[in-house]
């Protein structure tokens, strides 16, 4: 069976296992409607614990489809928006039910598939050399559109999700644990389920599990937002920093920064917006085109 | 002989909630302003350098709305890097400040052609972010015996007798007519869509209007002041205003003036620029006047303001064919009708902030836009303008279609 796995276990935890038709999963439009019906149905799901969102395939999940987002020209912009921002909604259902949701991350998650784990609750990844974590859309000429750059910021704060953001870095598992991008890590890939499992358990009737920061009153974003001293000088300094290292050729990492400094100036969902609207510029630029049209010929 | 100051357009954004959650939260000032400035360039091929000047209102130049946001504004729409900008603050008067300051310049005739406008997007930079000694000096508050501006409309509300249902009623007038007006176009001309920078539509015309308000839904409002006057500022008021007893508190958030993003650009300019730019003239600024009142109950200025803008015109009311007062409170469009002794009939026709929203810094410079569009729109001559300002402050403009 391909699509979207869905089993509920005894103690009504959900594990979706994704296994798309295509040789990896990726947010193709395969994957989106899976998507869009497994969070339809965990939403009525009935004695619901926590969910584990897992990957049948080597890779946990891929990222963007390319090939869509080369096609993407400016005068279908508006759809390729709607297209995101339907996906983002999803995310947003995923996080705010009422129960823990779990990645089990058993190999890479890139772009897209990372930005899939950072909408879960809690992260668990195999303690493995194949299992490369991070956002390198940057590399692309795009930028992590699908809550990337919103949910980072958010989690460790503007001057730590930065460089992940802007250089597109790829973590190890240990790494992305010591950025505190993931929760845990596991030795063995059996493990990576059962302790999922176990930690939803755990978590039993712990709202905050079950909660983002972001969805709690009174969030405040670590390090600070754009009113407090140290993140203002970071702020004034980041646009020099970043001319030198791009001589103002590349729009990727420019809309990059400015999408990851409006996190500290708008609310959460409306960061969201804003980083959408980011995402669709990129797109249609010549640079994302010869990036990800480079990017085919190599692999 | 002064030159005359012409209007060449007077355009807008829509308004929306000026909270997390509003459809403009999402924009920057500098990117709200743009999008005016950029619609001006469009609408009349402008060569930008032929701009004398770019003046913004902003009440609340802090934080993205900081370090002349004008010149920033005018730099961020790509226009020719030869144009100058200012903000400028006079309380909620800012944006028609900035008008009134164009038209003089442009009278002086040592200007052509200026935007004066506003921008204000109280979701991002909120009210009062820019302290100063309003509130926040002990020393300067029980000296001049500051009180917060709704307990000076409450006041108001109580010395001219006007009930909570008075109140309520001029509220949900001011919904109704505004709802009628965007309904039916009125405001086409002068509203342009926000956009993204890939250009999608973020907001196509005002969403803060909620039609179907009534007394009833209105009624069930908690009064917004009575706490803060109970915790001393009553006190304060009533040592000015001995003939009062107490203070009625009928304002709530229903019948004041909505907190609102938006921004404002008027085109102003002389024949010459008219000439030189094949601009079209649709009306002229006849007088302007600014003055004081009493500033503990603060927003009594706007019927004397526009009594002397009147001498100044040489005119006389029955020379006014319509009259906008901004619904800053309820009570501060009635004060203006009594102290004028004009008629609800001829003011604020298509509503006003309590409906549609008063971006601080951005309104004024919005009203002349409405002004002129319904003066067009009735086939009449001449508006007053006027806003109540803090302090005491009252300020007025008269239009005239040409």
């Amino acid at each position: 069976m391909s699509g979207f796995n869905y089993e509920k276990d005894a103690d009504g935890i959900v594990t979706i296992t994704m296994d798309l038709e295509a040789k990896v999963n990726s947010m193709s439009a395969e994957y989106r409607a899976e998507m869009k019906g497994a969070v339809a149905k965990l939403q009525a799901e009935e004695g619901l614990t926590g969910v584990v969102i897992a990957s049948a395939k080597k890779t946990f999940f891929a990222g963007a489809d390319l090939n869509e987002i080369l096609a993407v020209e400016k005068d279908g912009i508006k759809e390729f928006f709607d297209l995101i921002e339907g996906m983002k909604a999803d995310f947003r259902a995923l996080e705010k039910l009422p129960v823990p949701v779990v990645a089990a991350i058993n190999g890479a998650a890139l772009g897209g598939g990372f930005e899939v784990c950072l909408a879960c609750n809690h992260r668990i990844a195999w303690n493995d050399d194949s299992v490369a974590l991070g956002l390198p859309e940057v590399g692309l000429g795009l930028l992590p559109g699908a809550g990337g750059i919103v949910r980072t910021v958010s989690m460790i704060g503007l001057e730590k999700a930065l460089p992940y953001l802007l250089e597109g870095t790829r973590l190890t598992p240990a790494q992305a644990l010591e950025a505190g991008l993931i929760d845990e890590t596991v030795d063995s890939i059996e493990e990576l389920v059962p302790r999922a499992k176990a930690w939803i358990l755990a978590n039993k009737g712990n709202e905050a599990a079950a909660t983002k920061p972001w969805d709690v009153k009174g969030f405040k974003i670590p390090g600070g937002d754009a009113r407090n001293p140290q993140v203002f000088q970071l702020i004034q300094m980041s646009s020099p920093m970043l001319y030198k290292k791009t001589q103002g050729k590349w729009p990727a990492p420019a809309k990059i920064l400015d999408c990851a400094v409006s996190v500290l100036r708008v609310d959460f969902d409306t960061a969201l917006l804003i980083e959408t609207r980011g995402l669709c510029t990129l797109t249609v630029t010549p640079e994302a085109k010869q990036l990800v049209g480079a990017f085919f010929n190599k692999s | 002989m002064s030159n005359t100051a012409y209007i060449f357009d007077a355009i807008r954004t829509p308004r929306s909630k000026g909270k997390a959650g509003g459809s403009l939260h999402e924009v920057k000032p500098i990117d709200l302003g743009a999008g005016l400035l950029r619609e001006l360039q469009r609408r009349y091929d402008l060569d930008t350098s032929y701009v004398d000047d770019v003046i913004m209102g902003c009440v609340t130049p802090t934080g993205e709305q900081g370090s002349d946001v004008a010149k920033l504004i005018v730099q961020n729409a790509g226009w020719d890097e030869s144009v100058p900008g200012v903000q400028l603050d006079r309380f909620c008067a800012s944006g028609l400040e900035a008008v009134n300051s164009a038209a003089a310049k442009i009278a002086s005739g040592w200007e052509n052609l200026i935007v004066a406008g506003g921008v204000e997007c109280m979701s991002r930079e909120p009210i009062g972010s820019n302290g100063g000694a309003f509130g926040n000096d002990p020393g300067f508050c029980l000296k001049t015996k500051f009180v917060p501006q709704g307990i000076g409309a409450d006041t108001i509300a109580t010395l001219g007798g006007w009930s909570r249902e008075d109140v309520d009623a001029f509220a949900v007038e001011s919904q109704r007519r505004a709802a009628h007006a965007r309904d039916n176009g009125y405001f086409d001309k002068s509203v342009v869509p926000v956009l993204d920078e890939n250009g999608l539509v973020i907001l196509e015309k005002d969403d803060f209007i909620k039609p179907g308000t009534t007394v009833e839904t209105l009624g069930g409002l908690r009064a917004s002041f009575e706490a803060l006057g109970g915790l001393g500022f009553d006190d304060m008021i009533l040592s000015k205003y001995t003939e009062l007893e107490k203070v009625n508190h009928v304002h709530t958030p229903g019948n004041s003036s909505g907190i609102v993003d938006g921004s404002s650009a008027v085109l102003i300019g002389s024949e010459k620029a008219g000439k030189d730019l094949g601009l079209t003239p649709r009306a002229r600024i006849v007088a302007t006047a600014v003055l004081s009142t009493d500033p503990i109950i603060m927003l009594t200025g706007p019927g004397p303001a526009a009594e002397k803008c009147l001498k100044v015109a040489g005119l006389e009311k029955k020379d006014i064919d319509l009259w906008e007062i901004n619904e800053a409170f309820a009570s501060v469009g009635l004060r203006y009708m009594q102290d004028l002794g004009i008629d609800h009939e001829v003011t604020n026709v298509n509503g006003g902030a309590i409906a549609l929203g008063h971006p601080l810094g951005a309104t004024g410079a919005m009203l002349v836009g409405t002004m002129l569009d319904e003066l067009e729109r009735r086939d009449l001559k001449r508006a007053m303008i006027s806003l109540c300002v803090g302090g005491g402050m009252g300020i007025s403009t008269i239009i005239e279609r040409v």
